[in-house]
């Protein structure tokens, strides 16, 4: 199982999120609702996963986020965003090793797209 | 070719003018014309009027002038004039054949109406009309994050019930939320901002309902057949709630018992009717006085919804149950 950063403005949402993750057996590290406070999360803390929003609190969004996390790391991003205009998942997905769903979030698809990213994501390092 | 009478008419004339030969030559413009584009008369015969045209508006209007003086045809046309001062203004300029005595088209007479702040105000209605736009995009955006969070709460909240009715109490005002925040999330993508593709509604209703009940649906298959008809919010949102009742109902207790089951899910619309039903090959009910009861809320909601449709509603348990609705 996972450990991942979840990545999102809205604490209810938050903790929704991490609730489900955790009854799908992931372990939530942290929560963060801002860009720069992911970009410390994943240096710091290592995740395996990150569950990105788009629309973050601060100065950057979430795909100016994990561009910015591109330059150290390949770790796998699933974004979770509450608008799904497809100019913003062309976006998202030239960040490359990134999933996209939208809010508000299916269990179902949530386990699905954890275990493709993770897959993916282990495929590489091999 | 214009003669002295003409001239004097033409130059006293409230309004800018133009005279063409057959050929399209400029042969005169009056003196509206001449102090608006601060040009004199032998400036602009031949193709020199043509200097005052804004660049953008040049190749289009010319070409449609053309057309019509070589077809002899009246016309109206919108162009962009410069003035002396350099500024732009727009004219309609609407342009009608003359004909000599003997019936030979002989010229075209150009009269060009300034319509600049007609434009202006037209301008600042579609600018504020696209202010209003993003503004209710941004609204039902808004709404349909807000149920989300209200979803999300009751989520949470689950997690402190232990009895199991308690919890589906829960999960049924839960998907409630998500089926009225559907609504806004369709809404705030459709073009009009007023109506939905209400198959596309159902299609996505039934995924979310079906993750709700994900233990019980496995091995229930659903056949939605809807045409393409688009509905307002007014009577999408009742029917969205109705769906969401009928559909949760027939997971949950349609098929007990039965190692599978389908749902049939129908929309359409013909001569201004709707019709949208829900069926099932499943146990069905014993009677009639279950879909009147006020004992379920699911139920009390759906008669609700009904009336508020202004719907007919029919009960068919030849085989499993089929609800419809005609409004």
């Amino acid at each position: 199982m996972a450990k991942i950063l979840v990545v999102e403005d809205d604490m209810i949402l938050a903790l929704v999120l991490k609730k489900n993750l955790e009854k799908l057996g992931h372990t939530v590290l942290e929560v963060q609702s801002s860009g720069h406070g992911a970009i410390d999360a994943v240096s710091t803390s290592r995740p395996d996963l990150i569950i990105m929003d788009i629309k973050l609190m601060g100065s950057i969004d979430g795909i100016q986020t994990m561009i910015e996390i591109r330059k150290f790391s390949e770790i796998p991003v699933i974004y979770v965003s509450g608008n799904s205009d497809e100019s913003i998942k062309l976006k998202a997905e030239a960040t490359e090793s990134s999933e996209f769903m939208s809010k508000p979030v299916d269990l179902f698809e949530l386990k699905e797209r954890i275990n493709k990213a993770l897959e993916l994501s282990s495929e590489k390092k091999k | 070719m214009v003669d002295t009478f003409n001239t004097v008419w033409l130059d006293n004339l409230p309004v800018m003018a133009r005279v063409s030969d057959s050929t399209g030559a400029c042969v005169y413009v009056n003196n509206p014309w001449q102090n608006f584009t601060g040009n004199v008369l032998n400036h602009e015969k031949g193709d020199g009027w043509k200097q005052s045209i804004h660049p953008d508006d040049k190749e289009k209007y010319l070409e449609n002038l053309k057309s019509a003086i070589k077809e002899g045809k009246e016309y109206s046309f919108e162009l962009r004039l410069k003035k002396k001062n350099g500024d732009y203004h727009w004219f309609v300029d609407s342009g009608k054949p003359l004909y000599d005595p003997l019936g030979k088209y002989v010229l075209f007479v150009s009269v060009y109406t300034d319509v600049s702040n007609t434009k202006k105000h037209e301008e600042e209605l579609n600018s504020s009309l696209e202010g209003k736009e993003v503004l209710l995009r941004e609204i039902h955006h808004r709404v349909k994050n807000n149920m989300a969070v209200v979803a999300g709460m009751l989520d949470l909240h689950m997690d402190y019930v232990n009895s199991p009715s308690d919890r589906e109490i829960f999960l049924a005002c839960q998907s409630r939320v998500l089926s009225m925040a559907l609504i806004h999330e369709k809404l705030y993508r459709s073009e009009t901002l007023s109506k939905i593709n209400f198959k596309n509604y159902i299609e996505d209703l039934v995924k979310k309902v079906r993750a709700s009940y994900m233990d019980r649906t496995g091995s229930i298959t659903v056949k939605i057949e809807a045409d393409n008809t688009e509905l307002d919010l007014e009577r999408a949102m009742p029917c969205g709630l109705i769906l969401n009742e009928l559909i949760t109902n027939a997971f949950k207790h349609a098929f007990n018992n039965l190692e599978k089951g389908e749902i049939i899910i129908g929309f359409f619309s013909k001569i201004g009717k709707y019709t949208l039903f829900v069926s099932d090959n499943g146990i069905g009910i014993e009677d009639d006085s279950q879909l009147n009861s006020s004992a379920t809320l699911g139920y009390t909601l759906v008669a609700a919804l009904t009336k508020q449709l202004d719907a007919m509603m029919e009960v068919d348990k030849t085989k499993g149950l089929m609800v419809k609705f005609t409004f």
